[in-house]
């Protein structure tokens, strides 16, 4: 079953497209990744998403349900965070997730089960304002699983998070996950959705520029890494080499990308031709490569807290 | 029914817990205790002018601090609801399973509940010490209350509300306190002049508009004489005194109805400004 479905999703400001016919699925039990750079239109998405922000055209289904009826009864049955976690600073911790847990019906002991996950449970009487960072993302997590939503929506969990920090919420989203919740989380860093997701969205200015499973994506190819005497040699005998994609020289080291992943057949290939190597391995290609091959170096998503 | 309880309960949270709410309440306290306790004390110095005695006192007590008792509703209004804007709670609440609409009806509660408040720490305090002044001057209390008192109360309240609601516009339109108190105060003080000098000079029907003006309307509403036959006696003699024609009352009804009209149009202009725009 669908639980996200977008049809050609566009929204302009002015002369500025900010999100530009995006049409995307998210499954049930997924852990979907939307990656992009600064200003590619994450936000804008999911604002629409959650219906506070009117799309310009385009379509959106929850569950499977549509129109204005339809899309609140799917949201209620979402938790969600846009951009920065916004909570009355004034109040407690516990007293914000009560105004939360009113409007979404849930239990007061909700309210203590999910700070105990968030790990917020001894300073749940501390007003919001005298919070740091961590902890406010880390309420607004809490605030996401009150009332057992089925999907859970997540804008940038980990913005300005320190390696510890990532590592909590990646802990608390692997066991969303686990539970069966779907999650939707959108991310300028590509280690965090490699490592927190299982499908993802590529975005760029707006339009979407891949979309599968993160396996497919980082296992689509194989590149391999080869050294020996005679670099050139090297290269030439990989260009004439049938399963060979694409080769590059780099200094001493040679990569090619190949079609199956026979590194022994290569091997024989070259040796065959008298090119004899010191070194042969596979690389598996990161989110990363697939992301600059993409979008180019300069829209390259920072690697940042690479915890 | 259980999305009016879940607003309600909301609101009350909100709202008691907020440092703001408790200043501003305070102040408006502080200052009808100056006023009710100077009252006092005159009617301590001067006995002979019949004094500070339930139920004659209300109509002076009521009217005293004036149109600012609304100025005190409109300001916390303003502060309560772009402070959701500022914060983004507006927006939270909304992707937390509140509808716009329903978001929208928290904010008319909280209307109701600050309007009232603020009538009602207004006859609180303002009461309370009459009442012991009827009871130190006068031994007791027979009739706590009359009907034109009542009625006066009510108009007082209406009062309240009709600046409020001036007050819901100007928060939903700026989405931000500063702007919005400006906004609020600028018309209060000065564009509803301006705007009844235009209509004035235009003649005919439209310059009759002036009086129903909403800051002409609301504030004429609560006037003692238009309640009490007390007052109005007074301000008959004193316009006779002036030579002039005694005052005329008989538009409180069409008043009273034209102001509940402005408030129900100025709240549902409020909510179509909040509607259109993206949160
Ligand atoms: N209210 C608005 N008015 C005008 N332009 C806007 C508005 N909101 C967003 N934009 C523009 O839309 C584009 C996409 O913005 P969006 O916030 O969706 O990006 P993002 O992918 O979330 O970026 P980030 O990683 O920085 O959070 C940007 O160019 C932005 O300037
Ligand atoms: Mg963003």
């Amino acid at each position: 079953m669908n639980v996200i479905e977008t049809a050609a999703l566009t929204k302009r400001y002015g002369a500025q497209l900010a999100v530009d016919g995006i049409s995307f699925t998210v499954e049930r039990g997924q852990v979907f990744g939307f990656l992009g750079p600064n200003g590619s239109g994450k936000t804008t998405t999911i604002g629409m998403l959650l219906g506070i922000i009117t799309p310009t055209a385009g379509r959106i289904r929850l569950f499977g349900m549509t129109g204005r009826k339809g899309l609140h009864q799917g949201r209620r049955r979402t938790g969600a965070t846009l951009e920065n976690p916004n909570f009355y600073p004034y109040l407690s911790g516990s007293d914000n997730l009560r105004v939360v847990a009113n409007v979404k019906g849930a239990s007061r002991r909700s309210i203590d089960e999910v700070l105990q996950l968030v790990r917020l449970a001894d300073r749940k009487r501390d007003r919001y304002q005298t919070y740091s960072l961590g902890m406010k993302q880390r309420l607004a997590l809490a605030a996401t699983m009150l009332g057992d939503p089925e999907l859970i929506v997540l804008d940038e969990p980990a913005n300005g998070l320190d390696p510890e920090g990532m590592k909590e919420i990646r802990e608390i989203i692997a066991d969303l996950a686990a539970a069966g919740k779907t999650i939707f989380l959108s991310s300028h860093l590509l280690l965090e959705v490699e490592r927190t997701c299982s499908h993802v969205a590529i975005i760029r200015r707006g339009r979407i520029i891949r979309q599968a499973s993160v396996r497919e994506i980082t296992t689509g190819t194989t590149v391999a890494e080869l050294r020996g005497a005679a670099p050139a040699a090297i290269a030439s005998a990989l260009e004439a080499y049938p399963e060979s994609v694409s080769v590059q020289v780099d200094g001493d080291t040679a990569l090619v990308e190949l079609r199956d992943d026979d590194l022994a057949a290569l091997n024989r290939y070259l040796s065959g031709r008298g090119v004899y190597l010191s070194h042969l391995t596979a690389r598996q290609r990161s989110l990363e490569e697939v992301f600059m091959q993409l979008t180019g170096d300069e829209e390259a998503p920072a690697l940042e807290g690479a915890a | 029914m259980r999305t009016s309880a879940v607003l309600f309960r909301n609101e009350l949270l909100k709202a008691t817990k907020r440092p703001a709410t408790i200043v501003t309440l305070g102040l408006f306290a502080f200052l009808l205790c100056m006023i009710a306790g100077s009252s006092y004390y005159q009617a301590l110095l001067h006995p002979e002018r019949g004094g500070f005695i339930l139920p004659a006192a209300w109509p002076g007590l009521l009217d005293d601090p004036g149109v600012p008792s609304a100025f005190f509703a409109a300001i916390l209004l303003i502060l309560l609801v772009d402070s959701e804007f500022s914060w983004r709670t507006a927006r939270q609440n909304v992707i937390d399973g509140l509808s716009k609409a329903q978001w929208f009806g928290g904010k008319l509660v909280l209307f109701a509940l600050v309007c009232l408040g603020c009538v009602g720490l207004h006859l609180l305090v303002t009461g309370s010490v009459a009442a012991s002044g009827s009871f130190h001057i006068a031994g007791g209390i027979r009739t706590l209350v009359r009907g034109s008192d009542l009625r006066m109360m009510g108009a007082d309240l209406l009062m309240v509300a009709g600046l409020g609601s001036v007050a819901m516009l100007a928060a939903f339109a700026a989405r931000s306190s500063g702007p919005a108190m400006a906004l609020f105060f600028f018309y209060v003080a000065l564009g509803e002049r301006m705007l009844a000098l235009v209509l004035s000079r235009m003649g005919g029907a439209v310059a009759s508009a002036v009086a129903f003006l909403p800051m002409k309307l609301f504030t004429s509403l609560p006037e003692p004489a238009r309640w009490d036959p007390a007052a109005f006696q007074k301000a008959v003699a004193a316009a006779a005194k002036h030579g002039h024609p005694p005052p005329d009352f008989s538009d409180t009804t069409l008043l009273v109805w034209v102001g509940i009209a402005e408030i129900v149009v100025l709240l549902t202009a409020a909510f179509l400004v909040y509607r259109r725009r993206d949160l």
